[in-house]
C-alpha cells in the first residue's frame, strides 16, 4: 500500500492516541467485557486510522473514533468466538433491589449518587451502554444512535427503561398522579 | 399516554415538552421521595465524575508505535527506495537540463505551492503541517500553509490551536489578519473570526512573540498570557487567566466570559451549524456567562432559559429566536 499520500504522521496518531485512549477503552470494554479484547480493539482503530490519507474528511473526530470501536469490539468478540451480540440485544440482567429508607430517613444526596452508580451497574447490557455514552461521554442522543447504528427511537427508549429500573432499585413509585386522577375520575362519574 | 419514565428521559435529554415538564412537576411535588431522587437524578446526570486515565496507555502505546514500524517497513522497502532514489535522480536530471517548468508542474520541487485547509460550521479537524507541527482547526476556519518542510509559515482565519514543533534555528510564524505571531516551539491558540474585529492569542506553554501594527515593539507572551488585539482601534490588552480554558473547543467545550449575545449566538451557530434567527434590538445589551460542556443544541438553549427568558422554535437547521414574553418581574 501506498502510504506517501498520507498527511499525517505517527506523531499526530500518537497524539489522538493519548487523546482518547482511556474514553474509548472504557467503552470498548462495555462491549468486550475482557480488557484485553477492548484494548486490541482500540489498537484495531488506530492502525486502520494510519491507513486513511488524512483526517480532515472526518466530521467530528470523537463521533467516529466510537463508532469504529464499536466496530472493532463486536469482530473481536466474533473472533473470540463467543460472539451473540448480546451487548445490544439485551440479556436482561435481573436487577437486585436496592432497598432504599423512604420518607424522614431520605438518602443524602452523596448516598444516593451511590445508590444511583450502582443502579446503572446493573442495568441491561445494552441500556447500560446506551445510559453511559449519554452521562459519561455526553453523546447526544442522535450521536448515540449512529455510534450504536440503532435508532434515535431505540435510544429514547432504552433510556426510559434504564430510568425506569433505576427508580425501581431505589423503591420510588413512577406512576403518574395525572394519569390517575383521570382513571379515578373515569371511574366516579360511571 | 407515556409512562413517567419516558417523561425523565425527554427530561435529562433536554427534549421534554412543556406538557412534559408540567406532567413531571406534579408527579415530583406528590412526594418528598420523588422528589429528592429526581432532583439527584438531574445532578448526577449533568455532572459525571471525571474517568481516571487508564494506566495501560503506555503500554497500548508502545505496541501501537511497534505495529505501525511494521506496517511502514512492510512491503518491500529496497526496492520502494530504490524507486524513489532513481525518480529523485531523474527529476533533478531534468531540473539540471534547464526544464524547470516540468519540475514546477509535478509540484514536487514547488515550495511556493499552497495548501488550504478549510472547516464548515458543525466541523473541527487536526492538520499536520509539512515541518510536523499540528494544527487543530476549529469550525468556520481556513489555515494556509506551503507545501515545503522549511518554510514554517501558516495563515490562519478563524481558530487553531498551534502545537509547534520546536526548532531554534527557524522560528514559526502565524499570520492572523494583521497580527503577526513568531514562535520557536509552544503550544497556543489564536482566535481571528471576522466578526470580532479582535485577535486573540493564548500560550498555553513555551514563548512566543507578536508583532501588530501600529505598536513599534514587540509583544512578548509568557505561558498563562492572553493578548486581545483590536484591529479596528489598533490596541491591545494582555491578560493573565486560565489559558487552557481556550483550548477547550477542541473536547466539545463552550466557554463564554462575559460574551455579548451576538457573539454568543455567532458561535453556537458555527458549532451546532444552525442558523439562529433572532431581533437583535432584543437582546442588544444582554451579556452571556457560562460553559457548555457537550450539549445539545435543545440543551444549550434551556440552559441560555436559565438566565435569560427566552422562548424558540427549532425547524430543521433553523433556530428561531425570541425574549419570553413573560419575564419574570422584578423585585
Amino acid at each position: 500500500m501506498d502510504y506517501s499520500k498520507r498527511n499525517f504522521s505517527k506523531d499526530t496518531l500518537t497524539l489522538l492516541f493519548d487523546r482518547y485512549f482511556t474514553r474509548l477503552t472504557a467503552f470498548a470494554r462495555t462491549i468486550t467485557r475482557s480488557d484485553t479484547l477492548a484494548e486490541e480493539a482500540v489498537l484495531d482503530v488506530f492502525l486502520k486510522l494510519w491507513q486513511r490519507e488524512n483526517l480532515q474528511q472526518i466530521d467530528r473526530l470523537d463521533t467516529y473514533l466510537f463508532v469504529a470501536v464499536r466496530n472493532a469490539s463486536v469482530n473481536k468478540l466474533r473472533d473470540a468466538k463467543r460472539f451473540r451480540f448480546e451487548m445490544l440485544d439485551g440479556v436482561d440482567v435481573p436487577l437486585a433491589r436496592y432497598s432504599a429508607p423512604r420518607g424522614d430517613d431520605l438518602l443524602v444526596e452523596d448516598d444516593m449518587m451511590k445508590a444511583l452508580e450502582t443502579a446503572v451497574e446493573k442495568l441491561p447490557a445494552r441500556c447500560k451502554i446506551i445510559f453511559r455514552l449519554m452521562r459519561e461521554e455526553r453523546f447526544g442522543r442522535s450521536e448515540t444512535a449512529k455510534i450504536l447504528g440503532i435508532s434515535v427511537k431505540t435510544v429514547d427508549n432504552q433510556l426510559a427503561i434504564a430510568v425506569k429500573k433505576i427508580a425501581e432499585a431505589l423503591n420510588i413509585d413512577l406512576s403518574d398522579p395525572l394519569k390517575s386522577k383521570i382513571f379515578l375520575s373515569f371511574l366516579l362519574t360511571f | 399516554m407515556k409512562g413517567m419514565q419516558h417523561l425523565i428521559a425527554r427530561w435529562l435529554t433536554f427534549t421534554a415538552s412543556a406538557r412534559d415538564r408540567k406532567r413531571l412537576h406534579a408527579w415530583r411535588d406528590r412526594d418528598e421521595a420523588n422528589a429528592a431522587w429526581v432532583d439527584t437524578l438531574g445532578a448526577w446526570w449533568n455532572n459525571p465524575a471525571p474517568r481516571p486515565e487508564n494506566p495501560r496507555a503506555e503500554a497500548v502505546r508502545a505496541q501501537l508505535s511497534e505495529r505501525l514500524d511494521d506496517r511502514i517497513s512492510t512491503g518491500n522497502p529496497g526496492l520502494r527506495r530504490l524507486v524513489r532514489a532513481v525518480a529523485a535522480v531523474a527529476v533533478l536530471a531534468l531540473v539540471s537540463w534547464g526544464s524547470l517548468y516540468i519540475a514546477a508542474l509535478s509540484g514536487y520541487f514547488d515550495t511556493e505551492k499552497r495548501v488550504a485547509v478549510s472547516t464548515r460550521a458543525g466541523q473541527q479537524s487536526c492538520v499536520e503541517l509539512p515541518d510536523g507541527s499540528l494544527v487543530w482547526l476549529n469550525s468556520e476556519s481556513r489555515v494556509e500553509f506551503r507545501a515545503d518542510k522549511q518554510s514554517r509559515r501558516a495563515s490562519l482565519v478563524g481558530e487553531a490551536c498551534f502545537d509547534v514543533k520546536p526548532d531554534k534555528q527557524h522560528p514559526f510564524f502565524v499570520e492572523a489578519g494583521s497580527a503577526r505571531i513568531r514562535v520557536v516551539g509552544t503550544k497556543f491558540n489564536v482566535r481571528h473570526y471576522a466578526e470580532t474585529e479582535r485577535i486573540a492569542t493564548s500560550l498555553l506553554h513555551g514563548h512566543i512573540v507578536m508583532r501588530v501594527p501600529g505598536f513599534d515593539g514587540e509583544i512578548d507572551l509568557l505561558p498563562g498570557e492572553k493578548v486581545v488585539y483590536n484591529e479596528q482601534d489598533g490596541t491591545f490588552t494582555k491578560s493573565h487567566l486560565n489559558t487552557n480554558n481556550d483550548i477547550l473547543w477542541q473536547n466539545g467545550i463552550l466557554i463564554f466570559d462575559n460574551e455579548p449575545f451576538e457573539l454568543m449566538v455567532r458561535t453556537l451557530e458555527r458549532y451546532y451549524d444552525v442558523e439562529v434567527i433572532y431581533d437583535e434590538a432584543d437582546f442588544e445589551h444582554i451579556h452571556f456567562t457560562g460553559s457548555i460542556n457537550n450539549l445539545s443544541i435543545y440543551k444549550v438553549l434551556e440552559f441560555i432559559n436559565l438566565t435569560i427568558p427566552i422562548r424558540y422554535t427549532i425547524e430543521n437547521k433553523t433556530i428561531h429566536l425570541g425574549l419570553s414574553k413573560e419575564r419574570p418581574r422584578r423585585h
